[in-house]
């Protein structure tokens, strides 16, 4: 579905001195892995990993400095944006920030209706959705700060499901929750991704996170990729030294507790 | 507290100059540029409640008329700054990086450029006017315009909601239109505010020197101008227009502080 | 002899109640957590406790810290209990930091401004302070702006503040929830040491089950303004009584 290859990605900074080049920072130094149909494939990694780039250039949002994303066997680093329409349809984005990532400004209805354009019997599709992703069919005629964190999120996901795409990429999208609520909406993200058949790509510094929804996991760090396989196998046997402190450091809730029981 | 205050203090004082403009259009006490000799520099009494000037006009009418000039000044010249302005730093902020480039420096060229010797230039090709004044008055304001608006601009363009819309397939036509001018209208709204009192204060000064409102039309740059010989014998006539165009100016800057607070998200109270 | 005992404590928007009847003490030097999900009025329990509910909100019943009642105390009374006996770290650091001064001075401002240490002490024990949570370089960090720093520092840079003075009481407002997880556990671990080296007792807010049970040894759990379960941490994540601390779990588990 997905094939990436050798993916770099860098960015220059601003000068911080007068004199001498401008600074480079690699997000991404040679990342590739495949993704196939149907798939839940994992990314973790801490902040600044290269994760949310990695994201933006797989929705073709952004380019690589090298390498090449091919989607469905055809490329699309490389395509101008008006060749990518067949993409912008396939493959959508959820992002974490439950209040940036919503035009203050709009309706729930035209913020979901956004990707359809002018197509007819929009107004159903959008009733449709928010059932879909548990929302009362009246939200669609209130704005985004009338709706806690949780309900942002459901909205995020009608919008993204709304143009029937066979790709979801979740960025970060239940770490900003509490834990009743980022249950809920992880719950929800694995019945939709079951019932319209998505191929999903869930991103999260969060292993445990990962692990709830994902069946494999790419572990990234410094723009690298230093750990991939199926979730179970990698939590349970992880072979990078970097992987095993990410799951040393995650809190665990029934380590705590068998702690405090030994007192 | 004094958010509140300085948006109810602009909207009052903004008001009154209003409310002054329109009512000049149907009722003046007297006739604003009836020349009476026989009423020569009277002080303030029942009939002319601010007096009369040198030639024997009601100083009261002539500062009511004088509120419409400075309003029309103000109006045109922040229309003009706004249209031209605000799409010119939408297109800096989501064009090419060489446009955006392009159109700054242009920015700053402008911005260098007095709007003074602007007023002087056209005023020579075409003849001082009100217009002319209230042209390179719109023209000079263009800059702040389209700085602001570019600024606005590559926040909207930084959000999650403008790379979902890319992502669904939206045109950078629609993104402009339904994300970046929605999201910056509170910004050019205060920028107007502001830009109005420097408008009206420009405008004061242009007449004032010459290069504005000619005789015999009234405008409270020129009442001043006018008020000059007599300085020291009636400092009354420049005094009364003097405090017109400061709470004028007063007031549409407390419009605009009142109206940043509100739409400034940053400094939005924490829930 | 409690180091702090609410009483009572009741907080109203108007006539809309948003916290209701909530009692608890805080013994010196004991690690008591406050759990619930967002929204449940955690922020403003504390804030209440701080004197720093926002305008428009009106506690009622009773706080007292030690001998005295702080709800109704005076403004000024209770600034100089802020940040010497009663410390805060919040869960936005940048927020709680001056964008435009560098760090080693604000360490060192929050000492001189209780009088705990002169001016040049203030300096030295600044320096001191960041690198006891563990910053990396105290000297060369101590002369950053916050902007230069990562997330994690900066939450170091204001725990080091909140730590300044010694506090009798620490409280930690979801203090490691905009924080990576191997971050996070670098934060938790050196709230930890500060509160055992200073002897301060801390009252730890967070919606992470598994974070409060490290850090706290008794916990509160807060649903809709309330307090509905509490007691030693094993007893209330071992076998919770009420409903909602039973789903808290089941949802972290
Ligand atoms: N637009 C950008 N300009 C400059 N540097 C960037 C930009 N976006 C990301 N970076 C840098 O690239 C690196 C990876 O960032 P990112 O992909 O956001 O990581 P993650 O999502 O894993 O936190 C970081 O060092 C970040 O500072
Ligand atoms: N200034 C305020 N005015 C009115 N309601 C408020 C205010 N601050 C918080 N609230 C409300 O009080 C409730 C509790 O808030 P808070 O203590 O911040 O919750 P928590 O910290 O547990 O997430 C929420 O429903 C919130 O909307
Ligand atoms: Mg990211
Ligand atoms: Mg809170």
């Amino acid at each position: 579905m997905i094939s990436v290859s050798e993916l770099e990605r860098s960015y220059r900074r601003s000068r911080t001195s007068l004199t001498g080049p401008r600074p480079e920072v690699h997000a991404l130094r040679g990342v590739s892995f495949d993704i196939e149909r149907g798939q839940r494939f994992g990314i973790v990694g801490e902040s600044g990993s290269g994760k949310s780039t990695l994201v933006r250039l797989l929705a073709a949002l952004d380019r690589p400095t090298s390498g090449s994303i091919t989607f469905q066997g055809r490329r699309i680093d490389d395509l101008p944006e008006r060749r990518l329409g067949f993409l912008r349809s396939q493959v959508q984005i959820v992002f974490q920030d439950p209040m940036g990532s919503l035009d203050p400004r709009m309706r729930v209805r035209d913020i979901i209706s956004e990707p359809l354009g002018r197509r007819p019997g929009r107004r159903e599709r959008v009733r449709e959705l928010l059932d879909a992703v548990g929302l009362p069919a009246d939200a669609s005629e209130r704005y985004p700060h009338q709706f806690s964190g949780g309900q942002r999120q459901r909205i995020s996901l009608a919008r993204a499901l709304a143009p029937r795409p066979s790709v979801l990429l979740a960025d970060e999208a239940v770490s900003a929750l509490d834990v009743l609520v980022r249950k809920q909406i992880l719950d929800l993200i694995a019945e939709l991704v079951e019932r319209y058949e998505l191929t999903l790509v869930f991103v999260s510094h969060d292993l445990g996170v990962v692990r709830r929804v994902c069946d494999t996991v790419a572990v990234m760090r410094a723009g690298e990729i230093v750990e991939l396989g199926p979730v179970d196998e990698v939590y349970d046997d992880p072979k990078h030294p970097y992987t095993r402190e990410l799951i040393a450091a995650a809190p665990n809730l029934a380590a705590a507790l068998a702690g405090l029981e030994e007192e | 507290m004094t958010r509140n205050l300085s948006l109810l203090a602009g909207v009052v004082l903004v008001g009154l100059v209003v409310g002054t403009a329109l009512v000049s259009f149907g009722w003046t006490p007297h006739d604003p540029l009836l020349v009476d000799a026989s009423v020569r520099l009277l002080g303030p009494s029942g009939e002319f409640v601010f007096g009369t000037d040198k030639l024997g006009r009601d100083v009261a009418s002539q500062l009511m008329v004088g509120a419409r000039t400075t309003l029309y000044v103000g109006v045109v010249a922040v229309g003009i700054a706004a249209v031209v302005g605000t799409p010119l730093g939408i297109a800096a902020g989501m064009g090419a990086r060489w446009l955006g480039e392009l159109i700054m420096r242009v920015n700053d060229l402008v911005l260098a450029f007095p709007a003074l010797l602007l007023a002087i230039m056209l005023g020579a090709v075409y003849g001082a006017s009100t217009l002319t004044a209230t042209i390179a008055i719109g023209i000079a304001t263009v800059p702040s315009f389209a700085r602001i608006a570019r600024a606005g601009t590559l926040q909207v363009m930084s959000t999650e909601y403008v790379l979902a819309a890319r992502a669904g397939g939206r045109s950078r036509w629609w993104i402009a239109l339904r994300h970046v001018l929605p999201n910056i209208s509170g910004l050019v709204l205060v920028q107007s505010s502001v830009s109005f009192a420097i408008a009206v204060l420009a405008e004061a000064a242009l007449s004032f020197l010459g290069f504005g409102t000619a005789p015999p039309t009234p405008s409270w740059g020129r009442m001043l101008q006018e008020s000059q010989e007599l300085l020291a014998v009636e400092p009354r006539l420049a005094l009364i227009p003097g405090a017109a165009i400061a709470v004028a100016v007063l007031g549409f800057n407390l419009l605009g502080d009142g109206l940043r607070d509100r739409f400034d998200p940053r400094l939005e109270v924490r829930r | 002899m409690s180091l702090l005992s609410v009483e009572g404590l009741g907080i109203a928007a108007g006539s809309l109640p948003l916290v209701e009847d909530v009692s608890f003490t805080i013994a010196p030097g004991e690690r008591v957590g406050l759990i619930g999900a967002s929204g449940s009025g955690k922020s403003l329990t504390a804030s209440a406790v701080m004197g720093l509910l926002p305008e428009g909100l009106t506690p009622a019943g009773s706080v007292r810290f030690g001998e005295r009642e702080l709800l109704g105390a005076s403004e000024r009374e209770l600034s100089r209990l802020r940040g010497k006996n009663i410390a805060m770290v919040f869960q936005e650091p940048m927020s709680a930091l001056n964008p435009s001064m560098r760090v080693g001075r604000q360490v060192a401002e929050a000492m001189s401004l209780h009088g705990t240490r002169d001016r040049r002490g203030a300096k030295a024990a600044a320096v001191e302070l960041l690198g006891r949570v563990r910053l990396p370089e105290p000297e060369r960090t101590a002369r950053a702006y916050p902007h230069q720093l990562s997330g994690g520092q900066r939450q170091r840079v204001v725990l080091a503040i909140a730590l300044a003075n010694d506090p009798a009481l620490l409280i930690c407002d979801e203090p490691t929830t905009a924080l990576d997880v191997t971050v996070q556990a670098r934060v938790l671990e050196v709230i930890n040491e500060g509160v055992r080296d200073h002897g301060s007792a801390l009252l730890f807010i967070t919606h992470d089950l598994a974070v409060v049970a490290t850090m706290c040894e008794r916990v509160l759990v807060m649903n809709e303004g309330r307090i509905v379960e509490s007691g030693s941490t094993r007893d209330v994540l071992g076998s919770p009584k009420h409903e909602y601390t039973a789903r808290l779990l089941e949802a972290s588990a």
